[in-house]
């Protein structure tokens, strides 16, 4: 007696099929899970299912896109090895205008299957999900998907034909199937729900660079640069949000300290607070002068704040009177408020030696009829800071600026979608 | 594990029962379908050889399953229009069983439960009708005309008198799986999970050419 009838340990590898079209050598390599598998030399689509090797179809040579990566190539990706073993290239219209991506078959005999889509350079790594997404319609009525946490906003609905197919797959091939998809995107991921008349199916695709998919298959030359916008591209601008506004921080922090020096070294004293008084006649018209104030030492500047609580005093011309030189000393206007029950103006000096100083008040204007009065007060080396405040708002703008495109670069990411302007 | 052992009526080999409460097993020399009675085993039918298979999983291949040790004994093939699937039926350490299904190399251990399965009609269950199952939401996701296509090792009733069975899938949102099972005149329903295969930590797999 023979040994227990079992099937072998090792698993052979699959006989090539004679393509019962051409008679050509149809290499397989998924193992018993090959269905469908299409002849290299004349694009037959055989029923791998059976012995009889009934043609399903047939593509026209005219359709022939060569795969980048070809079939039977090995690579490592997410930490286990994959063989390609099927390729198609599937095309959803859009207003008349085809727009087509392909989708690479990846298999290993222990992991199963996952799959490659490429579009215009963008590549996603695609897994079937074990799970049933949530649906809903939560997020300003555009759908919602949500699994494991996340939620995916619905990004394109349409319908999608395979229109060329090379290599071998584990399911029933049939000529210009089609099916309904929907992709709902939370970048770097995509989930898409494709549902034909007998099934719905959910897979997860994660973004990945060409140029890790041309490491992982050790393929010749370089990734194609991606083109345009993918629905999931991870956006290049959240971690140089987070560090621009970083840097501005540290720079806002060495701003803080220059401010707080400058506060510090200013003394913002007080000079003196001469107060004036011009009865009619003289009253809107006449010249007065302050009583006489010292500078004991050279001030770096003077600041200087006419109020008057009176709305109807008119406006003056101010001047600062060196008493010791004889002769008066340039102001420069930095304030002018008016309101219901008076006005106030500001004036600075520049550097002015110690000394004897006066106010000269020159009433712009006709003669009043009621008393009019000025209250002065003048302040020594008053530190001004606007320049500063200038500086922090020059600071902001590259943050502002990167903020305002990484805004720009979601819009752009959205002008596709079945909710973008362009759509 | 039990041992006890017992004559094929078909071709006289011994037969060995890994797990103690096989009810059916098949012959590993002639494919005999025997049912097992007391301390006899009947044949009840013939195997056909199953058809060449790419599973990694054999009878005697072990992994885990939430933090247990099982062992496959038994095996279902499934056919159905679009393909085929296996049962592979798991004994625990702990005497009880289960079963571990790979669908084109997808896998889920699942436990049945007696008893717990809903009132439903068959006819009357559409894709999208949503079942509640210890406090989880599962919907039901495909709903296959499926039958016998092999078998191999002890299971735990007999396949006998089966023609076409009907079997809904249903899922979570989290990977939770579901089976509704309506092969028997009461529908049994089973509860379970899907696994990646490195989760399953399975040993004494298949190897496989050029791999």
């Amino acid at each position: 007696m023979s040994g227990p009838v079992v099937e072998p340990a090792v698993v052979p590898e699959a006989r090539a099929l004679a393509c019962p079209n051409c008679g050509g050598a149809v290499e397989l390599r998924g193992f018993a899970h090959t269905r469908s598998a299409v002849c290299i030399q004349c694009l037959t689509v055989i029923d791998a299912s059976t012995p009889e090797l009934q043609i399903v179809a047939r593509f026209d040579e005219k359709l022939r896109v060569h795969p980048a990566i070809p079939l039977g190539t090995r690579g490592q990706l997410g930490g286990v090895r994959w063989e390609t073993i099927g390729f198609q290239v599937r095309t959803t219209w859009v207003d008349g205008t085809p727009y087509s991506w392909h989708e690479y078959l990846l298999f290993n005999p222990y992991q199963g299957f996952r799959y490659l889509t490429v579009y215009n350079g963008h590549w996603n790594y695609v897994h079937a999900l074990a799970g049933v997404p949530a649906t809903s319609s939560a997020l300003n009525g555009r759908p919602a998907a949500s699994t494991g946490g996340v939620t995916y906003r619905h990004y394109q609905h349409g319908v999608a034909q395979t229109t060329f197919v090379l290599g071998e797959f584990p399911w029933a091939i049939q000529a210009g199937e089609q099916v309904e998809f929907d992709d709902y995107i939370a970048p770097p991921r995509v989930l898409s729900r494709e549902a034909s008349a007998a099934e719905v199916n959910w897979s997860c695709g994660d973004y990945i660079d060409g140029a890790a998919i041309w490491q992982a298959f050790q393929l010749p030359g370089a990734a194609p640069a991606a083109e345009g916008f993918a629905s999931n591209q991870p956006s290049p601008y959240p971690g140089k949000i987070r560090a621009i506004w970083g840097d501005f921080l540290k720079l806002a922090l060495v701003w803080l300290a220059v401010l707080l020096v400058f506060l510090m070294l200013g003394h913002n004293a007080q000079v003196a607070a001469p107060h004036l008084e011009l009865a009619p006649p003289e009253a809107g018209f006449a010249t007065a002068v302050t009583s006489e104030f010292q500078l004991q030492n050279a001030v770096s500047n003077l600041h200087i704040e006419v109020k008057s609580s009176d709305a109807d005093a008119n406006e003056v011309e101010f001047a600062l009177i060196d008493r010791s030189a004889g002769r008066p000393v340039a102001l420069e206007s930095s304030g002018h408020q008016q309101s219901a029950f008076g006005w106030s103006r500001e004036f600075t000096s520049g550097r002015l030696a110690a000394g004897t100083y006066a106010l000269r008040l020159d009433p712009e204007g006709g003669a009043l009829n009621h008393k009019t009065e000025y209250d002065i007060t003048v302040r020594r080396d008053v530190t001004h800071t606007g320049w500063l405040w200038l500086a922090l708002l020059l600071l902001a703008i590259p943050p502002i600026l990167t903020t305002l495109r990484a805004g720009s670069f979601e819009t752009q990411r959205w002008q596709d979608s079945d909710y973008g302007t362009g759509a | 594990m039990s041992e006890r052992a017992a004559n094929c009526p078909g071709c006289g080999a011994p037969i060995r029962f890994a797990w103690s409460s096989a009810v059916q097993t098949a012959c590993p020399y002639c494919h005999a379908i025997l049912v097992r009675h007391d301390v006899d085993v009947e044949k009840v039918g013939q195997a056909a050889d199953l058809p060449p298979d790419a599973s990694p999983i054999q009878i005697g291949t072990e992994g885990q399953y939430a933090d247990r040790r099982f062992r496959v004994v038994g095996r279902i093939r499934y056919a159905w229009a679009q393909g085929n699937w296996n049962e592979w039926h798991i004994a625990f350490t702990d005497y009880t069983n289960g079963w571990l299904a790979d669908a084109q190399l997808t896998y889920a251990v699942s436990f049945a439960r007696p008893g717990e399965a809903p009132n439903v009609d068959p006819q009357a269950l559409r894709p999208g009708q949503v079942f509640q199952f210890e406090q989880r939401n599962y919907i039901v996701t495909t709903i296959t005309p499926a039958r016998y296509e092999g078998f191999e090792g002890e299971l735990p009733f007999t396949t006998a008198g089966h023609g076409q069975m009907l079997f809904a899938d249903l899922k979570t949102e989290d990977a939770h799986f579901a089976t509704l099972d309506f092969s028997e005149a009461q529908p049994m329903l089973y509860l379970g999970r899907e696994l990646a295969f490195d989760e399953l930590k399975l040993t004494n797999v298949r190897l496989f050419e050029g791999w």
